[in-house]
């Protein structure tokens, strides 16, 4: 391997846009577009008590060893609530996913790197990742808030003297931030996101049902079944777990509107979140997000009829946002092409 | 009309807004109904029947307005979403955004240009390095052949009877002996006459005039001191030398004017004739393999001068 300099190494590297989420990875190429998806899971080997510590499987391979792993490896999410919970580990994930990206190359990437971050993060958790990107390789490292980075790639007009609000449910949190000017005029982050939307479900079926079931199968019902709002279709799906009282893996149903009932908890937090910063938001900018509406990225825009929840609660027009998954990491990317041109005026102070 | 006949319909007439408001009209709503339901005002819903795009906002909220229209009328969200993109004129989110100051567009690293320059750079790089090193190796080798390394560089100059004095200035640091002064006196001698001194006449003419003024009196000791010089250098028109070499031989020739110099390896079989003014300086690398002629006749008397190397370093004045 070429130890060049940082610097000459980054002339044969990509410029990368990372949203470092709770849930997924995902890494935007200047040029190309997202080139990597991934869940943050880092699958760690220890084969003696003491021994030395190796990474056994990095993303969509450790994230099926999750709750499935012997003695020896421990399946580890190594980012809580949008901020690093295991450094070293966060190093390695993206040390791991940076090279994947560069995988053809002859030399070892060096290349400049921009972190979306949740708004709410303190300067702490800021400069953990900042150095954890510096230690996977990144030649130059910019943070930028996650709502304004989910705003450009959803295609708000930013730049504009207009109210843009957006509302973006990560994995481990939710921001929501009014927009405008390229700026960010209000921002709240609340620690609500998919990972509790799982747990309220696992918490539900237990209390209900007498049942434990794990994270996947949580998950696997979020996604099937899932619902914020009321609707017009019953929907049921099978689901097994360990019955507490018996100890014994049982079968049962559930549907929709139990589901409904289960995370009424974790909406009514976003709500409240949102309510908040409508009432916070100055009253021109509040007008203007009343004509147009609130845009709603992340993945728990995914979450069926969560925009007709928004809009009986708030009376707003609310949108979902196209490919609302992918909205951080290209929008973070834009930034970065923007960046080069005009100056880092969206980038966050560390 | 009935609603079938419209939603079936691709793209009617009236656009994809239009097929929304058949739609709505077909199911009996009002406008206010509609703008009731999507929290919308009516001004935005008739933009959207109308296929106004001027009077909607930006593209991704048209999309979710139409979204949630057709959600609403129970219409194929994608199908609505597909006809808007294609009848929306400009942009499909991707909008370039504008900025309120003007900052001058740096060039970074993933610029190609810079990265083509790059390359090139490095390329440039390696290969002179290669060329460095394929220099190395030949210097290295030639010199072996005959057992003389010096580290002089190899030089070819035959320079003739060229005795332009900048050009003997230029060339002495090249010469890598403890002989430069001497050569150094002797060209600074021959360059005090400004005219061509090779013959002997014309430089017994410049003296009979300059004897008369007698301002010029150095001038005059010096041309005279250079006069006598001269004689042995009119006789080397007749006296030939030739070096015959029988095999590779390395050598280093100089003759007292410095004007004449050969350095470097003479392949076997060549005749190399010297030129210049006697006495000559000769260091031959493979003295065996040399044979020495005068005017025709093979001299053997510089033999003595061979070394326990095989090296001869000699003056010869025949």
């Amino acid at each position: 391997m070429f130890l060049f300099p940082k610097r000459l190494r980054g002339v044969f590297s990509n410029d990368l846009s990372i949203d470092l989420g709770t849930a997924n990875t995902l890494i935007y190429a200047r040029g190309q577009g997202i080139v990597l998806n991934e869940p943050s899971v880092v699958a760690i080997r220890q084969d003696r008590p003491g021994g030395s510590k190796s990474v056994a499987a990095v993303g969509e391979e450790a994230k099926m060893m999750l709750g499935r792993t012997p003695g020896n490896i421990v399946a580890i999410r190594p980012m809580k609530e949008g901020v690093i919970a295991d450094f070293t580990v966060t190093e390695k994930m993206l040390q791991y996913f940076i090279n994947k990206v560069h995988e053809s190359r002859l030399i070892r990437p060096s290349p400049r790197v921009l972190v979306c971050v949740p708004c709410g993060s303190t300067q702490v958790e800021r400069r953990a990742i900042k150095e954890s990107a510096n230690g996977a390789g990144a030649r130059e490292v910019y943070l930028i808030d996650e709502p304004m980075a989910a705003a450009i790639g959803a295609g708000l007009p930013v730049d504009e003297p207009r109210g843009s609000m957006v509302l973006d449910i990560g994995g481990g949190t939710s921001e929501v931030a009014i927009i405008s000017l390229n700026g960010i005029v209000y921002a709240n982050s609340v620690r609500i996101g998919g990972d509790r939307f799982d747990e309220a479900i696992i918490n539900y079926v237990r209390r209900n049902y007498g049942t434990l079931i794990g994270d996947a199968t949580a998950e696997r019902i979020k996604h099937e079944i899932g619902s914020a709002y009321p609707g017009t279709e019953m929907l049921e799906i099978e689901v097994k777990g360990r019955n507490l009282a018996e100890g014994i893996p049982r079968s049962f149903s559930l549907n929709s509107n139990e589901i409904l009932e289960a995370l009424q908890e974790p909406l009514s937090g976003i709500i409240s979140a949102v309510k908040t910063a409508l009432e916070q938001t100055p009253p021109e900018l509040g007008s203007d997000v009343a004509e147009r509406g609130i845009v709603l990225t992340g993945g728990g825009a995914l979450l069926r009829d969560l925009d007709r929840l928004l809009e009986e609660e708030t009376g707003l027009p609310v949108i979902v946002a196209e490919d609302p998954l992918t909205c951080v990491a290209r929008g973070g990317g834009l930034a970065l092409e923007l960046m080069d041109e005009r100056g880092g005026h969206f980038l966050s102070q560390e | 009309m009935s609603n079938d006949e419209h939603i079936n319909q691709p793209v009617a007439e009236g656009g994809p807004g239009g097929r929304l408001k058949a739609a709505r009209e077909a199911q009996g709503l009002s406008l206010d109904k509609i703008a009731e339901q999507l929290h919308l005002t009516i001004p935005i819903i008739q933009a959207l029947e109308n296929n106004d795009f001027k009077h909607l906002p930006q593209a991704v909220f048209v999309k979710g307005y139409v979204r949630n229209y057709a959600r609403y009328l129970g219409l194929d969200t994608e199908v609505m979403m597909a006809a808007f993109v294609a009848a929306c004129p400009d942009e499909d989110g991707k909008r370039p955004l504008k900025h309120s100051y003007n900052v001058q567009q740096q060039v970074n690293s993933g610029h190609g240009m810079v990265k083509a320059v790059t390359w090139f750079v490095v390329l440039g790089f390696i290969a002179l390095m290669l060329l460095f090193w394929y220099d190395e190796i030949v210097q290295q080798f030639n010199p072996q052949t005959t057992d003389v390394s010096n580290g002089s560089s190899i030089e070819n100059e035959a320079l003739g009877f060229n005795l332009q004095p900048d050009d003997s200035g230029h060339e002495t640091p090249t010469g890598d002996d403890g002989q430069a002064p001497t050569e150094m006196a002797s060209e600074n001698r021959s360059s005090a006459v400004p005219a061509d001194n090779f013959s002997p006449l014309q430089a017994e003419n410049t003296t009979a005039s300059e004897a008369g003024i007698s301002e010029a009196v150095v001038e005059t000791s010096r041309t005279e001191s250079v006069a006598p010089q001269q004689e042995p250098l009119a006789s080397t028109a007749t006296t030939a030398v030739a070096l015959r070499f029988s095999k590779n031989s390395w050598i280093r020739v100089r003759d007292s004017a410095g004007s004449f110099r050969r350095t470097g390896l003479q392949k076997e079989g060549e005749v190399l004739t010297l030129g210049g003014k006697p006495p000559w300086q000769l260091k031959l690398g493979n003295a065996a393999a040399v044979s020495i002629e005068v005017n025709g006749r093979i001299d053997t008397g510089w033999q003595q001068h061979i070394d326990h190397r095989g090296v001869a370093e000699f003056t010869l004045n025949p």
